[in-house]
């Protein structure tokens, strides 16, 4: 390779390395996340889906699946939401209605992101979603959803 | 009648019982650690009554009732009090129980209506879950045929009275055993039932004919996010009529989309005992958001009915406002036309409450 080639390259890698630090940690968006050393490493929309439906509530290795919400006004959890059912929290009245006549209640739901990433970091088979400003090495991110509110804290 | 009277000092008792229990586990909880503080969500009404961490829970419905009808005397009445009671496991064990007291206090009550005071045992079974296709239930439980049945309590439903042909052609409960789950298909769950039923019901409702054997299917397809269409099967005999053997054919519908929804379900029954006691109907209905949390509903069903033999059409018309997941109210104009071509208008409205 000539040498003018190679030192286009290199400085093309370093100019994309630059902006890649640059530009951080997403400061949008959704991470669905599980506890460290979860054994599923990925997560796709149509089962997040039948996950927070409470349709699957066991994970391949038989363990329980404890699914977390935010709370129905948090903007993240209306985002959340939207992308997974294509539906409001409230939209999810009648479902919820009908699958408690059965037994069935909605997951959990907790007050903050801390909350959700202390419950999906210490309790077996859990399964919430945070900011990805707010993600520490407590847990791993399954799926990341790109539209969401912007963080309401900096980055760490 | 002391029977009946035993009846409800027992269940009075064990409601006053574990509500004591739940005000301890509560107390309980509170003192814990922050961790488990935020997993106990506090009571909110429509959701059950989470007994701490003992995996214990309690809820129920009631229902409040006003008819009134040409030739009638008009009525008041508690037409539903029913309580939920049930535990789970983290292994997949389940035990669900509802106790269903129908019309205990009414200001005046039509037995040929179906009013009767009635306390019955609605669902009494045990669940041992294998994983989400395979959960094997032993005990009482809804007859899964077509929709309704299977959400009928008053708070889930847009109306005060129920179609006639979810109603009329099969016992609403059945007792013995049943394999149910769901699999994934195209992304999708398909929920699918397969059950049989022995001879004799756990303390029935003395308003229907129990199942005297019964083995039936009853599959639920998501045909999209809006759409979900139903198909049951039965092959059955009631009791008195042990020998009249009877199949069954149910297809049902749900659509709904940002808060309007059609709903309709079509049952055809074949009897043994030729043409005459067969028995075809089939129901649609429609609720609308009118204004905020006011619906507006529309029905109409047609049945011929076996005995007596006669052809029923029904339109319903009415509004429904619930006020939260947990409160609705409803009133609605029902006109019935018989083929004899006596024709009945009714009023109803209620208030409901799931607890």
């Amino acid at each position: 390779m000539p040498l003018s080639r190679r030192c286009a390259l290199l400085l093309s890698t370093l100019l994309l390395g630059h902006l890649a630090l640059a530009q951080g940690p997403p400061t949008q968006g959704i991470a669905v996340i599980m506890a460290d050393g979860s054994t599923e490493p990925f997560l796709s929309i149509a089962k997040l889906a039948l996950i927070f439906k409470r349709k699957q509530t066991f994970w391949a290795n038989g363990q329980r699946i404890q699914p977390v919400n935010l709370p129905p006004a948090h903007p993240l959890r209306r985002a959340f939401s939207q992308q997974v059912f294509a539906r409001s929290p409230e939209d999810l009245d009648d479902y919820w209605r009908d699958m408690y006549f059965h037994g069935v209640l909605p997951p959990f739901v907790l007050a903050s992101e801390e909350a959700v990433i202390r419950f999906v970091a210490t309790t077996p088979g859990a399964v919430g979603y945070v900011s990805p400003c707010v993600l520490d090495h407590r847990v791993t991110v399954v799926l990341r959803l790109y539209e969401g509110p912007a963080c309401a804290h900096q980055p760490q | 009648m002391i029977r009946h009277v035993h009846l409800r000092a027992a269940f009075c008792c064990i409601t006053a019982g574990l509500l004591s229990l739940a005000g301890e586990v509560a107390l309980a909880t509170d003192e814990s650690k922050n961790e488990t503080k935020e997993a106990t969500p506090p009571y909110e009404l429509g959701s059950g009554l989470r007994l701490g961490n003992s995996g214990f829970y309690l809820g129920g419905y009631g229902s409040a009732e006003y008819s009134a009808a040409r030739r009638a005397e008009p009525d008041f009445s508690l037409s539903h009090a029913d309580l939920f009671f049930w535990w789970e496991s983290q292994s997949g064990f389940k035990f669900f129980s509802e106790v269903d007291g129908e019309y205990e206090a009414a200001t005046h009550r039509n037995p040929d209506l179906g009013e009767r005071r009635t306390l019955s045992l609605a669902r009494l079974y045990l669940d041992d879950t294998y994983s989400d296709s395979l959960t094997l239930r032993l005990g009482k439980f809804l007859t899964p045929i077509g929709r309704w049945n299977l959400i009928h309590a008053d708070p889930l439903v847009w109306t005060t009275s129920r179609p006639v042909p979810t109603k009329s052609p099969f016992p609403g409960t059945a007792t013995g055993a049943m394999a149910l789950g769901n699999f994934s298909m195209f992304g999708r769950p398909l929920d699918y039932s397969v059950y049989v039923s022995a001879n004799g019901d756990l303390r029935r409702d003395p308003n229907e004919d129990e199942f005297h054997k019964a083995i039936g299917l009853h599959l639920n397809v998501p045909v999209n996010d809006a759409t979900q269409l139903g198909f049951s099967y039965v092959i059955f005999s009631q009791n008195p009529d042990t020998e009249n053997h009877q199949r069954l054919l149910g297809l049902d519908l749900l659509w709904s989309h940002h808060g309007s929804e059609i709903m309709g379900e079509a049952i055809r029954r074949v009897s043994s005992h030729g043409a005459q006691s067969d028995e075809l109907g089939a129901y649609l209905q429609g609720a609308v958001p009118v204004y905020g949390r006011l619906y507006g509903v529309v029905r109409l069903e047609g049945f011929h009915q076996a005995s007596p033999e006669q052809t029923i059409r029904n339109g319903v018309f009415g509004l429904a406002y619930r006020q939260s997941r947990a409160i609705s109210y409803k009133i609605e104009v029902d006109r019935s036309l018989n083929n004899n071509g006596n024709a009945s208008v009714s009023f109803l409205s209620s208030v409901s409450v799931l607890f």
